[in-house]
């Protein structure tokens, strides 16, 4: 009696998952390739292209033997792309890259708008963990626009105030952790682009 | 009539964060700005109204002993299917509310919406019960938001709303600042419904 009890309840139990296995395997067809679609537009899609280097059109795929190179040689790289305009001239390189110094909530990812002669054009965060309202503040226009101009020549160093030097740039106040980590990666960017795509 | 009432019930007299006190940790968690607890409350509402659905039609068929994991399993699967096409479709939400989708599966409103409610009542009223408890804790949560995003941002749903003179109260959008916050509302919650019983 006991036995067939515990034979039922397993079978109901049984029937129950294998029809909300059933539903999310059938669910995760239906959006699996749509998931990659939108990371892929979100990371790096033309509106991002635009926003790192300004009078691009789009991101095109570089040879993928090189990006394979760099990711072998540098683990904090992800992906480098080239920006095209409207006609398909290249007018910069988007390097995406992680911080090389961690900030409070890990390494911050950032994508680098380099042009063709190593000038830093444009900078877009994709991804950090860091404090709201405090780290995060590093996204901000008057942090970031302190990178353009920066070239591949230089080592960018960060100083709390007082920015005497070209290669210097003014942390965000309260916030030199999050500003050293995102530093670090345009560095990283910067020492890409030098070592293998200018 | 009694409709009417189950949507009343969840919204005033039995509001699951101001009154039961109930899922206070994406509640705590998520509301730092308005938007992300608005995107929390419906995302939550959705996976409610489809648990009670479900529970409240099954429940003739559940054995008694596993109810329970039936629940869980039920409710896991809308969960999951939130996640999923909140991924496809919603990225930026998707990617502020985090870890906190897979963990409405444990949000004890739900379950206990299924427990003392859908599990023993027909489907209809199941719905509205839903709906209301739904729309109570999504307006809780987007209160909650737009208290802390305006006090500790200086915006509401993204909006800058004090200029740029404002000094922003950090602490609201850290964790002390749900906690203040929400011991407030609460307690404005309790002066209003006391005035208007006496």
């Amino acid at each position: 009696m006991m036995k067939n009890e515990i034979v039922k309840l397993g079978l109901v139990l049984l029937i129950i998952t294998s029809i909300a296995g059933g539903l999310l395997a059938f669910s995760n067809t239906v959006t699996a390739d749509l998931i990659v679609a939108a990371e892929e537009e979100a990371s790096s899609g033309p509106e991002v292209a635009m926003a790192v280097v300004p009078g691009s059109a789009k991101f095109e795929n570089m040879d993928e033997d090189a990006v394979n190179e760099i990711k072998n040689n540098n683990e904090k790289f992800i992906d480098a792309k080239k920006a095209v305009d409207e006609e398909g001239n290249v007018v910069g390189y988007g390097i995406r890259t992680l911080s090389t110094v961690a900030g409070y909530g890990g390494d911050i990812e950032l994508f680098v708008g380099i042009s063709p002669e190593g000038e830093v054009v444009g900078i877009k965060v994709l991804s950090m963990l860091e404090t709201p309202g405090l780290g995060t503040n590093v996204q901000n226009e008057e942090f970031k626009n302190q990178f353009e101009g920066k070239t591949d020549d230089m080592d960018i160093e960060v100083v709390k105030s007082g920015v005497s030097e070209e290669n210097q740039v003014q942390a965000v106040a309260g916030a030199t952790t999050s500003s050293s980590s995102y530093t670090s990666a345009v560095n990283n960017a910067l020492d890409i682009f030098k070592e293998y795509i200018k | 009539m009694n409709l009417v009432k189950n949507l009343k019930n969840g919204i005033i007299k039995e509001n699951p964060i101001f009154v039961q006190l109930l899922g206070m940790c994406p509640t705590l968690a998520v509301t730092t700005s308005a938007l992300n607890g608005l995107g929390m409350g419906l995302a939550t509402t959705t996976v409610l109204i489809g648990s009670n659905i479900v529970i409240a039609s099954l429940r003739k068929l559940i054995p008694n002993k596993i109810r329970i994991p039936v629940f869980i399993v039920v409710i896991a699967t809308f969960v999951t299917l939130i996640d999923m096409f909140m991924h496809a479709y919603a990225l930026e939400l998707y990617k502020s509310l985090g870890l906190f989708i897979p963990l409405i599966v444990v949000n004890c409103l739900i379950l206990g919406r299924a427990e003392s409610y859908a599990s023993k009542n027909s489907v209809v009223p199941s719905i509205f019960d839903a709906v209301g408890m739904g729309i109570g804790f999504t307006i809780a949560l987007t209160v909650l938001g737009m208290v802390r995003e305006l006090l500790g941002s200086g915006s509401l749903f993204g909006a800058t709303i004090f200029g740029g003179s404002f000094e922003p109260a950090l602490i609201m959008i850290l964790p002390p600042g749900a906690f203040l916050a929400l011991g407030f509302l609460i307690g404005l919650v309790n002066f209003i419904s006391k005035k208007r019983t006496a």
